[in-house]
């Protein structure tokens, strides 16, 4: 959790309005742009330090496209991220290099992230070459990131597809860590997982913020590990952020039909209780998001969709401090 | 009792050594007989190549016995029309074959990798120049444009290397431009982009060494190609002049003696070994460089 003072000094991270459109060409020999997919429609989050912002959504919400969007792998179309107030947005990767070291990225799949041509160790290391150090201090100070995410050393020299997938992620973990970066943005970092390392990749991630104050964007779906993690939770649907709110709020309750679906959708480990749970059951696909629906983008599967639904879209509104939804019809 | 004994070494028949290398040779199996062939074939002209000159009878250029002599015990292969003895000549044809060969596409490829890895990392307008002249070179029917280049150049091997090498680039530019494009969309890229590694560093460390056994592959069966159109230029006249030994020079003299088949068997025979090994290699290097048969 961060502390009061580190909210009062203002967000670490503030992304605003950021759009990621990919262009749709038709024709071989003079290509033109007949649409666009929004990937990311317009997505407003800001991260204090210290604190972790889970981002929850299905398949093809715009998830990983925002974590690339906000570390310059993917130019977003429009918008703005700024990291302490300096804009990243737009930056060319020069530009963008100086802030590597302070916001760092953790892959969703551990078994590509990784130089198969380098060592454990060489791979942790290769971020540190951003700082201004010799060899040996890189490698020690590799070292040292592979004790924080419980890698003995002796695997140090060994080639990745000698480790397994758990493995692999925590080599990835000590490669972001290396550098001692401020924010880490976690996309799916325990879904390509078994359920049995899953628990040891985030009860780590939970130990390593509580060591550090590292603050985090944590991307997933499943429900349960983002409670497990969060302090906020933004839920994503079709390239926005439909809801956002502190996470016991949210669980306790949530204002968006999706959410709730979501919600009530999750299994309850309790035979009795699992009994009685009531089940909202979507109808129908995510809406292509190259032809997005009028109005609100969850009306052709929301269950309280009226006539102003397809008119408008809905716009942020507050329920609670820190509690924002867009619907028309928040319950 | 609760676990059995682990068999003594009494119990077990002792292997006899034949029996040893009968086993050995089963483990490898037939699969592996084109792979030896190969070896043996390359390795052995490499070996002829380097000593021939201590232990030949016969002076390749100079007469060895009666022209035009069928394969006798004297002259293994014969004699071509000038009395040279054939089995000489072919064997010293590998000191001119192989080198060129070699040269030919270790220039080539180095070329076409540089050319085609700054094509596919930068992309944009070099990455379009450089595909375009690599089009344009491909364009050309290969043994056409090697003869245009070489007839401009004059006839000679170091004309005809340059030649080959003209028109060999761009082959190894567009693999090599595929591959970086393909590795260039792995993750791992990405996470270096993220860990703030450079351009230079990012295409030499995380790229390129993925970008290899497509390349090595495709080098080891095109030496056969390349010492069939080199020898082949040599045929028409391009390349190396007499007395060369070449082999390519010698089938031509041998076609001008056409009722004397020995002229050019020889040549013939080591052109036709040389490439179906150089083929022979590359499959099997093919199937043990390939990563995902790797792990």
């Amino acid at each position: 959790m961060p502390t009061a003072a580190a909210i009062a000094a203002g967000p670490l991270l503030d992304v605003e309005n950021l759009r990621v459109d990919f262009p749709v060409r038709r024709g071989l020999v003079f290509a033109r742009q007949v649409g666009a997919i929004s990937a990311v429609a317009g997505v407003s989050l800001h991260v204090h330090p210290g604190e972790t912002l889970s981002v929850v959504g299905e398949s093809g919400c715009g998830k990983s496209t925002l974590a690339r969007a906000i570390m310059g792998l993917i130019t977003p179309t429009a918008g703005h991220v700024r990291f302490r107030s300096a804009e990243l947005a737009g930056l060319s990767p020069a530009a963008m290099r100086p802030y590597r070291r302070r916001i760092q990225l953790v892959f969703q799949n551990p078994y590509a992230c990784l130089n198969p041509r380098m060592t454990a160790l060489e791979n942790i290391a290769e971020p540190l070459r951003m700082l201004a150090l010799n060899h040996a201090e890189r490698r020690e100070r590799a070292l040292r990131a592979m004790e924080q995410v419980q890698l003995l050393p002796e695997q140090a020299d060994r080639y990745p597809f000698a480790f397994s997938g758990g493995q692999r992620q925590r080599i990835g973990i000590a490669r972001a860590l290396a550098v001692e970066p401020e924010i880490m943005i976690l996309d799916e970092p325990v879904s390509a997982l078994d359920v049995s390392v899953q628990a040891g990749v985030l009860n780590l991630l939970k130990d390593i913020q509580q060591r550090t104050g590292i603050a985090y964007i944590f991307i997933a779906h499943n429900l349960a590990v983002i409670r497990h993690m969060s302090d906020r939770v933004a839920v994503m649907y079709l390239g926005r952020i439909v809801e956002s709110a502190a996470r016991d709020q949210l669980y306790r309750a949530p204002a968006h039909p999706y959410t709730q679906a979501l919600l009530s959708a999750a299994p309850i480990p309790d035979p009795a209780r699992e009994q009685a749970r009531q089940r909202i059951v979507l109808t129908g696909d995510v809406p292509n998001p190259a032809d997005r629906p009028t109005g609100c983008g969850f009306r052709t599967r929301c269950f309280r969709a009226s006539a102003l639904c397809a008119e408008q879209d809905p716009p942020a509104r507050q329920l609670a401090p820190g509690h924002t939804v867009c619907c028309h019809h928040p319950s | 009792m609760l676990f059995s004994p682990p068999a003594r070494a009494a119990e077990r028949p002792r292997p006899r050594l034949s029996a040893g290398i009968g086993r050995a040779f089963r483990r490898l199996g037939w699969s592996h007989l084109p792979l030896i062939f190969a070896i043996v074939v390359l390795v052995g002209l490499v070996v002829i190549a380097i000593t021939i000159p201590w232990w030949t009878p016969y002076d390749p250029v100079a007469l060895a016995g009666r022209r035009l002599q069928p394969p006798s015990a004297a002259h293994w292969l014969g004699t071509d029309a000038l009395g040279r003895d054939v089995l000489v000549r072919t064997l010293y044809g590998a000191r001119y074959s192989l080198p060129i060969a070699a040269g030919v596409l270790a220039v080539a490829v180095a070329l076409g990798v540089a050319v085609g890895a700054l094509a596919g990392f930068l992309g944009g307008l070099i990455d379009n120049v450089l595909m375009r002249l690599a089009d344009i070179t491909l364009a050309f029917p290969p043994v056409l444009l090697a003869m245009a280049i070489a007839a401009s150049l004059g006839p000679g091997l170091v004309n005809t290397a340059l030649a080959l090498i003209i028109v060999w680039w761009p082959i190894y530019a567009r693999l090599m431009r595929a591959q970086v494009l393909n590795v260039k969309k792995l993750d791992h890229v990405d996470a270096a982009i993220v860990g703030g590694v450079k351009p230079g560093r990012l295409l030499f460390r995380h790229i390129m060494p993925l970008c290899w056994s497509p390349i090595f592959v495709n080098m080891t069966m095109d030496v056969g190609q390349v010492i069939l159109l080199a020898a082949g230029l040599s045929f028409i006249g391009l390349g190396a002049q007499p007395p060369t030994p070449e082999w390519g020079q010698m089938i031509a003299e041998g076609a001008s003696n056409f009722y004397c088949w020995w002229i050019a068997l020889g040549p013939g025979m080591a052109i036709f070994l040389v490439s179906l090994s150089s083929n022979f290699l590359g499959d099997a290097l093919r199937d043990v460089a390939d990563p995902r048969g790797r792990q």
